[in-house]
């Protein structure tokens, strides 16, 4: 008080000073992180001419076309044979013949996508459900070697997935898993169930080995224990590590690019290579990118939660 | 209900011994405590009872049956942790109702066990909260609810009362002895505060370093303590051991240390030269001034309803004398000691033993009387 200084402010909260900065500095952070994503919405709403415009376009008039052209195939028809067809049904027809063109068929998207969708969550449900069962074994049990394998599970993640590529395509050819989801789903749990046994075994040795004996005594068995009891206890864990090994299997492009071309092939190899006339399908590979966000993001938001307190890692006691 | 019989057990965790050939029965209905320092092997002992640890060799019996490795979930003993254990995914009602739930039981029936459960405890408001919101004196409740709620063979408790603050302590402690009065279930209590064992026990082993090292009840344990280990751990302040060497003849009641003669009952057997503790609790010290067995006082601790007044005697032991506020001394006074034989308890020091004195043979149901022909 005889120095003039302020005690009205808790010693321990951040000053409003300091809230302030930090608020800034969050908003930057966003918005470098935003604008990129903002302009792949943008783009897939503009029309191939607007998006390779010079200089770009901030402001434009809307279109679908990129949708359109992401969802189907076009043919180019004489403006004679177009005239004569009857009035177009349907906004994506309407687009087309303004270009001379008119819609042949659907396009791969939606087989892509679901390809996509099915390895992605096919596979991350094998490595949870492996993960967990495993970390829960080294965390609960005398495992002969038990540091040993720990590492090295944990070393199989020492290099990048891709080094070992080309044994993995030779053997996939030899096993007739090239280019089919069972390969793929197995692939991808492959290199992450390391990360899901790694991650899982924090959340799980944190559960106190109490709750189960507790069950144990009153009269279930050590599996039913492990459904009822750690389970339920380890759900932040599990959705974590859900939500890493989701992104790793929906994002994945080298090994889909190798191993799939066909029948398996998911999005991120399909997306970019939408080739409209005379070269890229910008709105149509930004219209694709949109959409093969959707996912993820209802899957996290739904899950945020459980994610949030998840994240920091071995602090998951209340 | 059912007695518990465990014969020689023994756990060795790679080549650490925690539980050494133990030996003990606990009766039907009957309130037994393992007590002990921490680390004594109480927790596994209990653990082996009730079936989350198997014995390195020994066997264990629920009433007629060997359960030595029969699964925990088959046992049908109840558990209750330090911890308490209640989960936290669940309401106060499913957490009573899961050990029904593993026995398949009728809906409409776990509803009304759970509901006499929770009237015997006073939860009955609480039953639909979450767990994560109650205090630990409910929880510890809740967990007691768990446990009686099956109706089991035996309860194993865990040092239940070690979460809760010490007024809670002195509350649930009476609440759960009334409480096995009123099931008459047949209970092993760990702990390692004697207070709790002396107020709820009917009978308490003393554990140390894995082995039994008296088994009685509160009374004869605190009275006759088998060894210097007991002697010493029960009581606050510990019993005072005055050492000395010498030889005695059977039927010797006295001893000589220094120029004092101090009373024993008589020795049950002759006793060849050693080393031997003259063991005398803090209440049974009398300061006076006409004994021979001098000391100074070099402390008074004042605790409104007594004093202990601690005390360096000639031959350089401490004694410490548990006495009424009315006595004055202050440091640096000189006074004289005395014991009364009936009070003393002679170890070997050596073995750690209690030297067998006249004083054994009386049963111990009729000390009270003694007592009170003193009285
Ligand atoms: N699983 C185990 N592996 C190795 N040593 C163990 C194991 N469980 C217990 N011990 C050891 O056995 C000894 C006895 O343990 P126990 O838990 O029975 O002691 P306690 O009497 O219950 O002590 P406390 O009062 O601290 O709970 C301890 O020294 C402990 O370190
Ligand atoms: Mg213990």
């Amino acid at each position: 008080m005889s120095q003039g200084i302020s005690t009205a402010h808790s010693v321990v909260e951040p000053t409003s000073g300091t809230r302030w900065f930090a608020g800034v500095v969050v908003a930057l952070y966003a918005l470098v992180t935003i604008i990129p994503l903002a302009w792949i919405i943008m783009t897939g709403f503009k029309t191939p001419a607007d998006a390779i415009s010079y200089p770009p376009k901030v402001v434009f008039s809307p279109s679908v076309e990129g949708y359109c052209n992401l969802f189907t195939t076009r043919s180019r028809q004489t403006p004679e044979y177009i005239a004569s067809l009857p009035p177009a049904n349907g906004t994506c027809e309407q687009i087309a013949r303004e270009q001379k063109m008119v819609v042949a068929g659907p396009s791969n998207f939606v087989p892509r996508f679901t390809n996509s969708l099915i390895i992605a969550f096919g596979s991350t449900l094998l490595s949870v459900g492996f993960g967990v069962m495993a970390a829960y074994a080294f965390s609960r049990f005398k495992v002969p070697l038990k540091d040993d394998l720990l590492f090295f599970i944990l070393s199989t993640r020492m290099m990048p997935p891709i080094a070992v590529a080309i044994p993995i395509y030779l053997m996939y050819r030899e096993l007739g898993l090239s280019d089919t989801r069972l390969g793929m789903i197995l692939l991808y749990s492959a290199v992450n169930v390391s990360l899901a046994v790694w991650l899982l075994k924090g959340f799980i040795d944190e559960i106190p080995r109490e709750y189960e004996e507790a069950a144990m005594v009153d009269g279930y068995t050590r599996l039913q224990a492990f459904r009822k009891v750690v389970l339920p206890q380890a759900t932040t864990g599990i959705v974590a590590t859900a939500i890493f090994c989701l992104i790793f299997a929906w994002n994945e492009y080298a090994f889909a690019v190798l191993l799939t071309s066909g029948e398996a092939q998911t999005a991120p190899p399909f997306i970019p290579i939408i080739i409209g006339e005379g070269g890229m399908d910008w709105p149509a590979v930004a219209a694709g990118t949109t959409l093969f966000l959707v996912p993820i993001l209802i899957f996290t938001v739904l899950l945020r939660k459980h994610l949030l307190r998840g994240i920091t890692f071995g602090a998951v006691r209340k | 209900m059912a007695e518990i019989r465990v014969q020689n057990l023994h756990k060795a965790f790679a080549e650490f011994t925690a539980v050494k050939d133990s030996t003990f029965t606990v009766n039907d209905g009957e309130f037994f405590c393992l007590l002990g320092p921490s680390g004594c092997g109480k927790t596994t002992t209990l653990r082996m009872i009730a079936g989350l640890e198997l014995p390195t060799s020994g066997e264990i019996y629920l009433g007629r049956e060997n359960v030595t490795f029969k699964r925990a979930s088959a046992r049908d003993i109840a558990f209750v942790f330090q911890m308490f254990a209640l989960y936290p995914h669940m309401t106060v009602r499913q957490n009573i109702a899961f050990p029904l739930v593993s026995q398949g039981m009728p809906r409409a029936e776990i509803r009304e066990r759970v509901a006499q459960a929770a009237k015997t405890l006073h939860i009955t408001a609480m039953l639909d909260q979450s767990v994560s919101g109650l205090t630990s004196g409910d929880r510890q409740r809740v967990a007691l609810g768990r446990a009686i709620v099956r109706q089991p063979m035996a309860f194993m408790m865990d040092e239940p009362l070690g979460a809760l603050d010490t007024e809670f302590r002195e509350i649930m402690c009476a609440e759960l002895r009334a409480l096995h009065d009123r099931l008459s279930a047949t209970t092993v209590y760990v702990t390692h505060d004697q207070r709790e064992a002396m107020s709820m026990a009917d009978k308490i082993a003393i554990m140390n370093q894995g082995v039994i090292e008296q088994l009685g009840a509160p009374q004869e344990i605190y009275e006759r303590p088998a060894t210097v280990f007991v002697a010493d751990f029960m009581g606050s302040p510990s019993m005072n051991f005055i050492p000395t060497t010498a030889a005695l003849a059977r039927g010797e009641t006295t001893l000589n240390i220094g120029t004092a003669k101090l009373p024993l009952s008589a020795v049950c057997d002759d006793v060849s030269t050693r080393s031997l503790l003259y063991g005398v609790r803090p209440e049974h010290v009398r300061l006076t001034d006409d004994s021979v067995f001098r000391a100074e006082v070099v402390g008074v601790e004042y605790l409104g309803n007594c004093q202990i007044i601690t005390l360096n005697t000639a031959a350089g032991s401490t004694v410490r004398a548990k006495v009424d506020v009315g006595v004055h001394a202050a440091r640096g006074d000189q006074v004289g000691l005395t014991f009364d034989a009936g009070e003393v308890t002679l170890f070997d020091q050596a073995s750690g033993r209690a030297i067998p004195t006249a004083r054994d043979d009386v049963p111990m149901s009729l000390v009270g009387t003694r007592v009170a022909a003193h009285g």
